[in-house]
């Protein structure tokens, strides 16, 4: 189900909860990574001053730091994604902390697999940021980002600028959530045009270019709230 | 022709009542040497009484009064002067002057009554009227739209507007529309003082009428009398109760501007009260259902501790001789029973957190503690959602039939996400492993409908109603032994709270069919 990294990954885990710090560490380690454990919000600044983690678990409810505020400290000088997790009904929290500077989210309770699924998809985004592969394919959909064509069982489809925009940062974040706030910013430099509802007229029209059945999508889910996430398999 | 003169009449009865009497002079002088000088006197009582019916008592002094005057100066010799010749009539000049105001008394007098009586008769016709619909119905708007209506049918207002005040909160605007266009300055105002006084504002033509109401302490004051030079033909009246005042009423001037009289003004306040009982009424009815919701609320938790006891407790005990059972020393750890019994542990610690989050979820829903947070989505867009939320082996069971073209629908994307997980959740875990679940939507002239079908056994027709209800497991619950009867509540209780419904079919050839609908109002076509 899970392949172990090829060289140990440095995992800081932020949670006040010690069986959820034993369990995360107890699977994390199992999988080759190198796991350190911080029970408050400042014992997990320090650490990841320490140790300069390549990913970071925050959990939200801490006692003695808003996850929005920790989001924020850390952003400011640390680049490497933060998977936060949050508890169901909590929408507003999430959303603050993913604007805050976190890159994707969990909901509690959630299995190891799901875990291990998220971590993976934003260590492997944080590299081809580095490395931006020229192309994508997930079934028959096929994303020539540098050429900016798409195709569709090998056909070409022409897709409008925005469209086009929406897919690609969609795309570069693959199986991560990008949240309104992301994609309205990258496609309107003018906060006034920003809206939400012009933003979900644009992706429901890229649906029914690129969706092999449009109403009901398979590569772009919508995360209620939140945002979407491209899904390539 | 005859309504118009009678209505100016009306508005200016002491213009009318002197204009009258000289034009009646201006007919007769003519005429002055074909009659005797009494005979003219009969005359003019004739244009009294009429003045007197037109425009009631007081307007016929003044035509008694200028009667006495043209006869004098134009019939009686010598002619214009006021002087008389003969003593005799000075006698004729003091009885006339005396019956002509006689006459007017007794024939505006009479007039008078046929008015009061002619109102009155409205007012009752009215109030019945408003009783009888007021007793037909339940909410505080159609209670508004009601009064309205039928005030608008006796007065023609330019507007009329009913501002509701509950509970000491800021009164908001429940009927009636605003013109932003037309800007009052002093409306709100006159609103704030009619709360703060509970009395009513108007400025009613001047009436005898008003000489009769005895100005009691709750009686409308003059507009003029708050903000002084102000002049207006509109009419504030609180809604009173027993309790205090639930509302205003504001009427606008009448269309044909004509101002209101006192007694119309009574009526409207009349009706005023009427709308402030039921308004007390509907509350109180309304915290006796909140009483009973509280004992209903009580008895749910009474159930949800049972269910709790069991739907916990049993994961828990298995869970402890399971753990404990490999903890044991005395036995060889044997790698394939280890799995064997860590997977027991995860089943059973599925159905654990599969209960808790439903106990949680209906608590929230039971306490009112959401409120839908309602957006246009796209009906593939949910269930897409709900689906890749299953396992793989759940979600290929799943066939899907969509159309290509689906409206868009008004609803809070996670909960109707959590009613058709709930729903589809049953579907898969009620019909035969590996069994089809059919999930499909269509648009309808009803609004919109989203159905799951299963082929398992079925629900019989006596337990149809009842699988709403909370706790409530049906004679094939042991085939879901995670289940805690709650997932058909909670759909139930987010279909309510979107104004849809959510009804139980039988499937053909087997199983069972549930069917959920949203009205129109939650659904918008959007174009191709």
């Amino acid at each position: 189900m899970t392949s172990a990294p090829e060289r140990n990954i440095r995992v800081l885990v932020i949670d006040d909860e010690e069986s959820i710090r034993r369990a995360l560490k107890s699977v994390l380690s199992a999988r080759k990574y190198e796991v350190s454990l911080a029970a408050t919000a400042a014992e997990g600044i320090d650490t990841a001053i320490e140790t300069n983690p390549e990913l970071v678990v925050l959990d939200l409810a801490l006692p003695d730091m808003d996850g929005q505020d920790v989001c924020k400290e850390l952003r400011a000088w640390m680049t490497a994604p933060i998977l936060i997790l949050s508890v169901r009904g909590n929408e507003t929290d999430k959303i603050q902390a993913l604007d805050a500077g976190a890159d994707d989210y969990l909901t509690k309770p959630f299995q190891a697999g799901e875990l291990l699924a998220r971590m993976r998809a934003l260590l492997r985004r944080a590299e081809s940021r580095v490395v931006s592969p020229p192309e994508l394919c997930a079934g028959d959909l096929t994303v020539n980002l540098a050429r900016r064509q798409v195709f569709v069982k090998g056909e070409e489809v022409s897709l409008t600028r925005t469209e086009f925009e929406i897919l690609a940062l969609l795309v570069q974040n693959a199986d991560c959530v990008v949240t309104h706030r992301m994609l309205m910013e990258k496609l309107w430099d003018d906060k006034e045009e920003r809206d939400p509802r012009l933003l979900r007229v644009h992706v429901s029209n890229l649906r029914k270019k690129i969706e092999p059945a449009p109403s009901l999508p398979r590569f772009i889910h919508t995360e209620p709230g939140v945002g979407f996430r491209f899904t390539p398999e | 022709m005859f309504t118009t003169i009678r209505r100016w009449a009306e508005a200016h009865p002491f213009f009318f009542a002197p204009g009258f009497v000289g034009l009646a002079t201006l007919l007769f002088l003519p005429g002055r040497e074909l009659l005797g000088k009494g005979h003219w006197a009969l005359l003019y009582l004739l244009v009294i009484s009429v003045v007197a019916s037109v425009v009631g008592t007081r307007p016929s002094f003044v035509a008694a009064v200028t009667s006495f005057l043209t006869w004098n100066v134009f019939f009686l010799p010598p002619y214009n002067t006021f002087r008389v010749d003969d003593p005799k009539d000075w006698i004729s000049l003091g009885v006339f002057l005396i019956v002509g105001l006689l006459i007017g008394l007794t024939s505006g007098r009479l007039r008078e009554r046929e008015t009061t009586a002619i109102s009155q008769e409205r007012e009752m016709a009215l109030l019945n009227r408003l009783t009888g619909r007021l007793l037909a119905i339940e909410g505080a708007l159609e209670m508004a739209e009601t009064l309205c209506s039928e005030i608008e049918a006796v007065f023609s207002p330019a507007f009329i507007r009913f501002h509701l005040i509950a509970g000491g909160e800021k009164r908001k605007l429940l009927f009636g529309e605003k013109n932003e266009l037309s800007m009052d300055p002093l409306e709100e105002d006159f609103l704030d003082w009619v709360v703060e006084n509970r009395k009513g504002v108007a400025s009613p033509a001047s009436d005898v009428a008003r000489l009769w109401s005895s100005g009691g302490s709750d009686s409308p004051v003059l507009h003029s009398s708050i903000f002084s030079a102000v002049s207006r033909g509109d009419v504030f009246l609180p809604a009173l109760s027993s309790s205090g005042i639930e509302g205003i009423l504001h009427v606008g001037e009448r269309r044909s501007r004509s101002p209101y009289r006192w007694n119309e003004v009574q009526l409207l306040f009349a009706a005023a009260r009427m709308a402030g009982t039921f308004l007390e009424r509907s509350r109180l009815g309304e915290s006796a259902r909140q009483a009973r919701t509280l004992k209903e609320g009580d008895k749910l938790k009474s159930a949800i501790f049972s269910s709790v006891s069991h739907e916990l407790k049993t994961p828990l005990s298995s869970l402890t001789a399971t753990i404990s059972g490999l903890l044991e020393q005395d036995a060889e750890p044997d790698p394939s029973r280890v799995r064997q019994e860590l997977l027991s542990v995860k089943k059973d610690l599925d159905r654990l957190s599969h209960s808790i989050g439903s106990l949680l979820e209906l608590s929230r829903l039971a306490a009112e503690a959401w409120k839908p947070d309602l957006q246009w989505a796209e009906p593939g867009e949910v269930l897409s959602w709900v689906l890749f939320r299953l396992d793989k082996t759940d979600r290929e069971r799943v066939r899907v039939d969509l159309p290509e073209h689906l409206p868009l629908i008004l609803v809070d994307f996670q909960q109707w996400g959590r009613l058709l997980m709930h729903l589809l959740e049953n579907a898969l875990s009620y019909s035969p492993a590996g069994s089809p679940v059919a999930v499909g939507a269509r648009s309808t002239d009803e609004g919109f409908v989203t159905w799951i079908a299963d082929e398992g056994p079925g629900i019989p027709d006596e337990e149809k109603s009842r699988v709403f209800e909370k706790f409530f497991r049906g004679t094939f619950s042991n085939r879901l032994p995670g289940g805690t009867g709650l997932g058909l509540p909670i759909a139930m209780e987010i279909a309510r709270v979107h104004e849809g419904s959510i009804s139980i079919e039988d499937n053909s050839p087997a199983g069972t069919r549930i069917v959920v609908r949203l009205p129109a109002a939650h659904v918008m076509e959007t174009e191709e």
